[in-house]
């Protein structure tokens, strides 16, 4: 039996490699390339595209029916093979789209204060329990998310790259899941300071420094999230992520950058509201005079 | 006090699974704290933090790590161990199906398995939903589609295959049935009987049956349609096929209609088919006038709730005379009662509802009693909400709209974003009333009373420190054979001083009727 595969994006799989199944869900099976032991996802057709994965049409199996962890699989010139049952997975037709973020610059008068306030009403009516009851885990994990964002945001206004180390060093890996809550707020917050140029400082030696902080300390956190920071830093993010960008520096409606934002939180469990944190911190440095007279920065009420 | 740790290699779950868990074996009796979590260096120094942990572990970032803590051992390791079971538990019942049996990849291959399944229950994504629909029914099977977002142009060609072939097609985006005696989706556990119901609104079905099971009456046949059949485009078929088939159906003797109001042109139609039903149809077009509807065997009303009294009357072959709700001196009183305690600027209800036909009929009751009801789906476009997420004056907001089921299960389900709600509605110093809706049955949230009160408690909690009081009133609908127990959850949100009615309509009623005593 072939499955075809309906799309792929940037960046785009080597043409010929082997690969063991990493870890299985319903719509979503992880592939540990063998050489570079890099994961690559394959996905159920879906509206939100991620950087490296493949998409797949089938939908009367769910993906534990034709994937098992541990399975052998074979790719080469567009075929992959799947060992053990011999299934086939066509990509020769599959639609490239691309996952790489365009260099954007959103300057004070795209990011209005209305934009800026809506986000931030928008996240705080999506609150993440992250569990049901009021736990001191829970608590404990909500002060550091929150003090781990200010120090990012605090080290990209004062230029610090030794205060931006340690706080990558506080978010990487921490919370629940598969994209711990501290990852996709990274992988937001390097997607929105991809477009901030004009308001850094040198800012092309300050990002140079703090992605390679970030793939510093990529081993601290599991391989499938190591896989979705490691495309942050080379600069490949989410359709969902590039929508919204996209949305605000080409001076679209806030209906249209709203819509783009829901899109947004509707990722996963928590990752879409983390993901939106992240983005919001490193815009917001636009407002950076503004922040720094507010000692209170209304982002991080959305997580109380 | 005793803590447990275990580390599970290169096991990986999302994080709805992991929070679940840790609620699970954090609710055993005599467990204190548990958590499930990637083993990585920063989570363990929040679980030495919040006092999960008591000494530090190596950390391994793809491991992951089930902390439990306790009262004593015995409790701990028992608890860890069914951490454990669980874990696994959903790992093995994934592999050994696909190792040990075929796995069922197909419609017809499920047929060649059960040849006796004569109904399909479609739950694709929408783009997909029609195409499976269509496999379905060329394999002579009735159709029920739980998906939605599919076309209006599928949707009638659909319909107009199942017309033309004599199958039964209900949906898109059907949510509940109950097709000899299964509930389908969310449904309540209601006694078989001799009512069959036709509804093109999904709580309405559930209000209707539950409460005809309440009243002593049972159901034959549920027949959902979707909620665009009755629109011009569509034209009524399911509706019009319903009636037919509960027409011819020996087990019927009265048939219940519900819907939204339909288009004229559907609503002439639909009525032409129940007239010729030769059996009383009860009619009850939501927010319609009643009189509208003439025909010697029909019957229209004003409730969902009237509807359900209309349909068991006939059922026992008495008369029906509907109730002006202006005789209830009940709730007259009652909302006299409720009224003490209000101080002056407190003059507005705010329904939150999980059900989307409840919030619609409480905001025609409403607003034919007390005014505009603004609200995220208004009955008058002038009414609508400018801001969704901030109610104003009178304010009715349907929770199961898509707007806030983004990432997040339907209401029915988490009752998260209800709660939250509930805090702001009773911060605000002008509301005096909240109005509620609690689903029972199969499908929805397995103990709603115990996740809804403690926001109940805080809100009252936060108008008596502002030196006020707040009127709660909600209608439970469900049967007494519900897996959740009816008795159980009435007796918990009275005891939480919540003030409970019958239906939802007579809780719109009474809420109104407070409204209007406080204007005295």
């Amino acid at each position: 039996m072939t499955i075809y595969a309906y799309c792929h994006t940037t960046p785009q799989l080597p043409s010929a490699f082997d690969a063991k199944v990493h870890s299985v869900f319903n719509h979503a099976v992880n592939l540990s390339l063998q050489k570079t032991n890099h994961i690559t996802t394959i996905l159920k057709a879906t509206d939100i595209l991620y950087p490296g994965c493949l998409c797949l049409k089938e939908t009367t199996r769910t993906f534990r029916d034709i994937f098992h962890p541990g399975q052998l699989v074979s790719y080469n010139s567009g075929k992959m093979i799947l060992g053990e049952t011999g299934e086939r997975i066509d990509t020769s037709n599959a639609k490239l789209i691309d996952c790489k973020l365009a260099h954007l610059t959103i300057s004070p008068s795209q990011y209005s204060l209305t934009i800026y306030e809506m986000l931030s009403a928008l996240m705080q009516k999506h609150i993440t329990h992250r569990f049901k009851n009021d736990s001191k885990l829970q608590i404990q994990l909500q002060i550091k998310l929150e003090y781990g964002l200010a120090c990012l945001i605090t080290a990209v206004i004062e230029q610090d790259n030794a205060l931006a180390l340690n706080a990558i060093r506080q978010l990487v890996a921490l919370g629940m899941g598969l994209t711990p809550s501290g990852d996709d707020i990274l992988v937001g917050f390097l997607a929105g300071l991809r477009t901030n140029q004009e308001l850094i400082a040198d800012h092309e030696t300050f990002l140079q420094k703090f992605t390679s902080d970030v793939l510093l300390l990529l081993n601290h956190t599991n391989v499938i999230s190591q896989q979705y920071l490691l495309h942050a830093v080379n600069g490949y993010f989410s359709t969902a992520i590039i929508a919204l960008l996209t949305a605000i520096s080409s001076g679209k409606s806030i209906t249209s950058i709203e819509e783009c934002a829901k899109k947004l939180l509707t990722i996963g469990h928590t990752s879409g509201v983390d993901i939106l944190a992240g983005l919001f911190g490193a815009l917001s440095i636009l407002y950076k005079s503004h922040i720094i007279s507010n000692k209170q920065f209304s982002i991080f009420n959305h997580w109380r | 006090m005793k803590t447990l740790q275990r580390l599970i290699p290169n096991l990986y779950r999302d994080s709805v699974s992991l929070m679940q868990l840790s609620e699970e074996i954090q609710s055993i009796e005599g467990i204190t704290q548990a958590s499930a979590i990637m083993a990585s260096e920063n989570n363990i120094s929040l679980l030495l933090e919040s006092g999960l942990l008591e000494s530090s572990i190596e950390p391994h970032p793809n491991d992951l790590l089930i902390v439990v803590s306790g009262e004593n051992s015995k409790l701990v390791e028992k608890a860890m161990e069914t951490a454990e079971e669980l874990l696994m538990e959903r790992k093995d019942v994934v592999d050994s199906e696909a190792i040990q049996t075929t796995p069922l990849r197909s419609i017809q291959m499920s047929l060649e398995k059960d040849w006796e399944a004569n109904l399909a229950l479609i739950s694709s994504p929408g783009t997909y939903a029609a195409a499976e629909a269509l496999k379905a029914m060329s394999l002579g099977l009735h159709v029920l589609m739980f998906s939605d977002n599919v076309s209006y142009e599928d949707e009638v060609m659909l319909k107009k295959y199942s017309e033309k072939h004599d199958l039964l097609f209900m949906g898109p985006d059907c949510g509940t049935a109950i097709i000899n005696g299964l509930p389908l989706g969310f449904a309540n556990v209601v006694k078989q009987g001799n009512i069959g119901v036709v509804a093109a609104a999904g709580t309405g079905l559930q209000q209707v049956t539950s409460l005809i099971d309440r009243k002593g009456g049972g159901i034959s046949q549920a027949i959902g349609t979707g909620g665009h059949d009755l629109s011009a485009k569509v034209g009524g078929i399911t509706m019009r096929q319903g009636i037919r088939a509960l027409a011819a159906d020996s087990k019927t003797d009265v048939i219940v209609l519900i819907s939204k109001p339909p288009s004229p042109s559907v609503m002439e139609i639909v009525l032409e088919e129940a007239e010729k039903a030769g059996k009383p149809v009860v009619i009850n077009f939501i927010g319609a006038d009643p009189e509208v509807i003439s025909g010697n065997n029909l019957l229209g009303v004003p409730t969902l709730e009237a509807a359900a009294a209309a349909a068991v009357n006939l059922a026992l072959g008495e008369k029906y005379e509907t109730p002006r709700h202006d005789d209830s001196s009940d709730l007259k009183g009652l909302a006299e009662n409720l009224v003490a305690g209000f101080i002056p600027g407190q003059a507005f209800i705010r329904g939150l509802f999980s059900g989307g036909t409840f919030c619609f009929e409480a905001m025609h009751l409403l607003g034919k009693n007390i005014g505009p009801v603004y609200s995220n789906i208004p009955i008058n476009p002038d009414w609508m909400l400018k801001d969704v997420w901030n109610s104003y004056r009178h304010t009715a907001i349907d929770l199961g709209d898509d707007l806030f089921t983004q990432g997040r299960p339907h209401p029915m389900i988490d009752f998260r974003l209800r709660n939250e709600r509930i805090l702001q509605e009773a911060a605000d110093p002008e509301v005096a009333v909240i109005l509620l809706d609690i689903v029972l049955g199969y499908g929805s949230n397995m103990d709603p009373a115990s996740e809804i009160i403690p926001a109940i408690n805080k809100a009252h909690t936060l108008a008596k420190n502002s030196g006020r009081h707040l009127v709660f009133i909600a209608s439970v609908c469900g049967t007494e054979s519900d897996p959740q127990n009816l008795h159980q959850q009435e007796y918990s949100l009275r005891e939480a001083g919540v003030t409970l009615t019958e239906s939802n309509a007579q809780a719109a009623f009474l809420a109104a009727d407070v409204i209007n005593n406080i204007k005295g």
